[in-house]
């Protein structure tokens, strides 16, 4: 008995929701036929029939779904299925958000990718500073020896410095053009963090005399680099030796 | 009554801004580390990189030395870690050693002086290797020696790193 009585209440309960679910969808579907009118006013009888029909099925959905609202709310304690699935959507994107904003914030600050990027960048100007350092032509003496001192720094920069007007005056009377091709290089060691490197490249040179047919010489070189506020430059170089016994 | 209407739009707003946010940031993500540049650990991974350089080298000593006396060593990790073109290469360029070794006991020392991973990438490597090169000819006591430089391609198989390419950097063969 005291079952049934419990029951008689609730569905009461979900009566009035009902009710007022229905009298606030009324007022909403009260709304949406002030435009009718004014369009019905100028028309004639058919259509302004056809707009209280249609009124009528316009009020009638917002209702039905109040309805049916108010019926779920009832049933399943106040969590709509449809409300829980939307919660759990955006659970799942915000998770997901989370995970690729770390895994980009980590790759923007991954040391290796860096140390990569400084090795690739050391072999490039390596194998290009000693290319330079290989390539001279005697009809353009200052611009092949400016970038033999653009392409150094520290030790090596000051000993071309140094022996340039000598070696300017040389060349001028030797009269040869040498031009290099770098056929392979890699980095042997790098030190990030101070700057400094080693590389060994092998480069052909083609040195043509003023007289004389050119003579092609394969170079084995091992170079040191060092980072200046211009890039790494060669701070050494030497051809391998060739080990005694 | 409110806010029953404003919770699923704003779930809704936010779910397509955070999967949004989650694809851009992939995306960036993708971008910097899926480079050629960021693929390539040579140096990088340092442990490695040493293996590789080590492993390789080892080979390269042996099979480009040559004992007539004794030439099982030679033969032996020729036939067990050279593989793929290298095979072909290698049988090219010590066909001379191979024919005039017995007649001139010839004895090659190969000692790799300095090496480095160009590349290292998974199970592929590229290695620039500079050699001293020391033959002796037991018949006339002639002896020679020679600086060579090569670049090795490896691939890495059932453990242990194998030579798959030799390049001369030259496109000719280089004799002893």
């Amino acid at each position: 008995m005291a079952k049934q009585a419990t029951d008689v209440d609730k569905t009461d309960v979900d009566k009035t929701e009902i009710e007022e679910a229905a009298e606030s969808a009324d007022a909403e579907g009260a709304e949406e036929p002030e435009k009718a009118p004014a369009a019905a006013s100028d028309a004639d009888t058919k259509p302004s029939e056809r707009s209280v029909d249609e009124k009528k099925s316009e009020a009638g959905k917002p209702r039905a779904r109040a309805v049916a609202g108010a019926v779920g709310r009832g049933a399943v304690d106040r969590m709509d299925p449809l409300r829980v699935t939307a919660i759990v959507v955006t659970l799942i994107a915000a998770i997901a958000a989370a995970w690729s904003g770390w895994s980009w914030y980590g790759a923007k600050h991954d040391d290796s990718i860096a140390y990569s990027a400084a090795r690739d960048d050391v072999l490039q100007s390596g194998e290009q500073a000693i290319q330079n350092l290989n390539t001279l032509d005697y009809r353009s003496l200052d611009k092949s020896l400016q970038t033999w001192v653009d392409s150094s720094t520290g030790d090596l920069q000051r000993d071309i410095t140094q022996g340039r007007a000598g070696f300017e005056q040389k060349m001028r009377e030797a009269q040869t053009v040498s031009t290099a091709k770098v056929l392979e290089g890699a980095v042997t060691e790098l030190d990030d963090r101070s700057g400094k490197a080693r590389v060994i490249v092998g480069v052909e040179v083609t040195v043509t005399p003023s007289k004389g047919d050119p003579v092609v010489k394969r170079n084995r070189l091992i170079g040191e680099l060092t980072r200046t506020r211009a890039g790494w430059k060669l701070s050494a170089v030497a051809p391998a030796p060739v080990g005694n016994a | 009554m409110s806010i029953e209407v404003r919770l699923p739009a704003v779930l809704a707003a936010a779910t397509v801004l955070l999967g949004g946010f989650a694809v851009w940031s992939h995306q960036q993500a993708d971008g910097l580390r899926d480079t050629p540049v960021a693929r390539n650990v040579a140096l990088t991974d340092n442990a490695r990189t040493s293996q590789v350089k080590g492993e390789v080298t080892d080979v390269v000593n042996t099979v480009f030395s040559y004992n007539y006396a004794d030439t099982s060593k030679t033969d032996g990790t020729a036939r067990t870690r050279l593989t793929g073109k290298a095979v072909q290469q290698y049988d090219g360029m010590f066909a001379e050693v191979r024919r005039q070794g017995p007649g001139q006991k010839l004895v090659l020392t190969t000692t790799v002086t300095e090496g480095a991973v160009k590349m290292l990438q998974g199970d592929r490597a590229r290695l620039l290797l500079f050699a001293d090169q020391r033959s002796t000819r037991g018949s006339d006591g002639k002896s020679s020696y020679a600086g060579a430089m090569l670049a090795v391609d490896a691939v890495r198989r059932a453990g242990h790193w194998q030579v798959a390419g030799i390049d001369t950097l030259s496109g000719t063969a280089s004799k002893p």
